[in-house]
């Protein structure tokens, strides 16, 4: 409970507000979220970064404003070496208050503060226009890329407008990934199918030293039950993967733990994607996070130049988890996340051709197992050509 | 500014913090000098007794009890305005070196020179823009011993790897460097081996003496000879082998498998040492008709039944 109450209070001790969102519903319901956090009320259009002191903590100061271009953008996946699975990112929240070690937002976002952007307006309308225009293909949409969906009051303001948005799409779902409990407030909402909660998964002891401010592996697994009883499906993401002493049996735990507190044919997906960094992200993480060792593991340079496991040592490591989680009666669609086609064809045997390729994979699997979620026969056509 | 001749005894060098700048260009300078039997001048600073030395301590430390031409920063110049003519000084002859930025930072502080001023100033001498933000890191650079100091002075080392070096114990540095630094190793080698060892010993739970401490014992029962380039290759691949146990493994394999193929001459065959890519890479170099031959009996025969096993070498899980 105790952890889970720092992730409300979430850390805000200052909140600057744009003129021009000063009224809107959602600005006044995060400020009220807030009620600690001292307010500023800034000119529009106005940068609130150069009112802050250099070492300012950007997880500690909120920025609440219009967005200036479109929030709604394909998945920036790495490289054509790795296969992206096409996903469509909301970027109605940069920077989470979460203190995973291993995070590159908090050394990649180039923003001082935490940024909120309250016109969900403009973010529903484009991606009306995108599944309109392309009404035979299966979308997914989720705002875990650039911050945790549900962290924030601020995010889950949102969260609860896009819930009810999407459930009357027939061609699209949004993903809510977290690291959080927080989905109280989302249980009773008419989703219509249309919504995954997704949660991020790691062994307790790798929560405990690398996931600070996050809430523990029960609490996860309780409120994934909970989204389940809630008609809700559920998707989980074993990213990233760690390689450490006895891992194996880690992670053996970790899945059995899964199973028994959710009915896997209720799952949407599960990824799987391990460690990786840009090598500068090195010596930052080495200053923050002194103690923990995850730079210290054998790496290479990838093919995208970011810092990962050897691929001999990732395939051990997912072949073991891939093993356990396909060992149910129904298992889930299980799939990796920027992994490069060999990698795909050594663990599962086959690796699909390409990133549309997989994106249909995607919408095929979902379409078989969850019969009404996707509307029509998926076509591979259908995804290369958009 | 007045030059006079000062009898040592005049001259305070007691406190170590106003020792900032190195002397190398000017020693040559003094050694070049004295054969002629002329002294360059020392730089003071006046007190209200005495003077006290800046620069030229070399030179001081030499002359015994003789008087020594000096040129005087009179007692009402400012601190700020004496650091940086004599900083202005150095950089006619060369740039400031690390350890000098991180003495001047620790001079300023102890003169309670403003922030701002003392930031002006090292952003004018060197282009760091904020040295607050530094002050930590500058602190353990003080600490690096001289032995390294001087091998990072000569080799010209960037700051990064300074502030490597400065996060050992001035023992674990002399040990680094008495150990490394008789294979004389480039500089990029030099943090290599300093980075690896460092990082290997985190994995490990070693702290870096004990690894060290391992490595070197190791190092000196497997050397196969007293060869330095050969010594130091030795290293270099026992420290690889031990920050990259599984992946060295596998290179291992891989080189032996390629030693056992004989290719055409003018065939070479390449391949990704992270094994990212699972693929065999075949040069060419096609000059006569005698090359396509030889190209073609080596595939048509031998050749494919001993790649085979490479492209299995290749896979994540080979058969060793």
């Amino acid at each position: 409970m105790k952890k889970n109450s720092r992730v409300n209070s979430a850390g805000i001790s200052l909140i600057y507000v744009d003129s021009s969102v000063q009224n809107d519903a959602l600005t006044l319901d995060v400020i009220s979220a807030h009620r600690s956090a001292k307010i500023k009320l800034i000119p529009c259009g106005d940068d609130p970064g150069r009112h802050l002191p250099v070492e300012t903590d950007p997880k500690t100061v909120l920025y609440i404003t219009q967005s200036k271009g479109s929030l709604v953008k394909p998945c920036p996946g790495t490289s054509s070496a790795y296969i992206c699975c096409g996903y469509q990112v909301i970027n109605q929240t940069l920077n989470c208050p979460l203190r995973c070690s291993y995070c590159i937002l908090q050394y990649y976002l180039n923003q001082p503060l935490t940024v909120i952007y309250t016109d969900y307006q403009t973010i529903f309308h484009d991606i009306q226009c995108q599944v309109s225009d392309n009404p035979r293909r299966f979308f997914r949409f989720g705002t875990g890329e650039l911050g945790d969906s549900l962290a924030l009051p601020g995010s889950r303001l949102f969260a609860k407008e896009a819930i009810v948005f999407f459930a009357s799409l027939q061609n699209a779902v949004l993903e809510l990934k977290t690291k959080t409990s927080h989905i109280r407030e989302l249980l009773e909402l008419p989703h219509n199918g249309r919504t995954i909660l997704a949660w991020s998964l790691n062994p307790s002891e790798v929560i405990a030293l690398e996931e600070h401010g996050s809430a523990r592996l029960t609490a996860r697994l309780t409120a994934a039950r909970q989204a389940q009883e809630a008609g809700f499906l559920v998707g989980f993401h074993f990213d990233p993967l760690l390689l450490f002493p006895d891992y194996t049996d880690a992670y053996i735990r970790l899945v059995r733990e899964l199973y028994q507190h959710v009915d896997p044919t209720r799952i949407a997906w599960i990824s799987l994607g391990s460690l990786r960094f840009p090598p500068a992200v090195k010596t930052q993480m080495k200053t923050r996070y002194p103690r923990s060792k995850l730079i210290y593991g054998e790496m290479v340079r990838g093919m995208d130049q970011k810092m990962r496991y050897p691929r001999p040592m990732r395939v051990a490591l997912y072949r073991r988890i891939y093993e356990i989680l396909i060992a149910t009666k129904t298992p889930p669609w299980i799939y990796f996340c920027m992994e490069s086609p060999i990698v795909w064809e050594e663990v599962t045997g086959r690796a699909p051709a390409s990133s549309a390729e997989l994106d249909f994979w995607f919408a095929t699997s979902l379409a078989q197992r969850f019969p009404g979620l996707v509307p029509f026969p998926p076509a591979i056509a259908d995804y290369q050509n958009t | 500014m007045r030059i006079q001749r000062l009898s040592p005894q005049q001259i305070k060098t007691s406190s170590p913090l106003y020792r900032v700048f190195i002397e190398d260009f000017w020693i040559q300078n003094v050694n070049q000098k004295s054969k002629l039997a002329i002294l360059p001048e020392v730089i003071v600073h006046q007190q209200a007794q005495g003077y006290r030395l800046l620069f030229g301590f070399g030179l001081f430390e030499k002359v015994g009890t003789d008087k020594i031409p000096a040129l005087i920063f009179p007692q009402q110049t400012a601190p700020l305005n004496w650091l940086t003519e004599l900083a202005r000084f150095v950089r006619q002859h060369r740039e400031l070196y690390p350890i000098e930025v991180a003495r001047l930072s620790r001079l300023m502080n102890h003169l309670k020179i403003p922030q701002a001023d003392a930031d002006n100033l090292i952003h004018a001498m060197t282009g760091i823009k904020s040295l607050s933000g530094l002050v930590p890191q500058l602190r353990k650079l003080i600490n690096v011993v001289p032995s390294i100091q001087a091998f990072l002075i000569a080799k010209k080392a960037p700051f990064a790897l300074w502030n490597q070096v400065s996060e050992l114990t001035p023992g674990q540095q002399e040990t680094f460097i008495n150990f490394v630094g008789a294979l004389r190793p480039s500089l990029s080698v030099f943090s290599e081996l300093l980075v690896n060892i460092t990082e290997a010993g985190l994995r490990e739970g070693l702290d870096f003496a004990t690894i060290l401490r391992r490595i070197e014992k190791e190092f000196r029962r497997t050397c196969p000879g007293p060869f330095e380039v050969h010594a130091l290759t030795h290293l270099r691949q026992m420290v690889f082998r031990r920050r990259f146990p599984h992946l060295s493994r596998r290179i291992a394999r891989m080189e032996k498998r390629l030693a056992q193929i004989d290719l055409p001459a003018t065939t070479r065959i390449d391949w990704d040492p992270t094994f990212e890519r699972g693929t065999l890479h075949l040069s060419v170099e096609i000059g006569t008709v005698e090359d396509l031959v030889s190209l073609r009996n080596f595939l048509s025969s031998t050749g494919l039944q001993k790649l085979s096993p490479l492209l299995d070498e290749l896979k994540s899980e080979s058969p060793g």
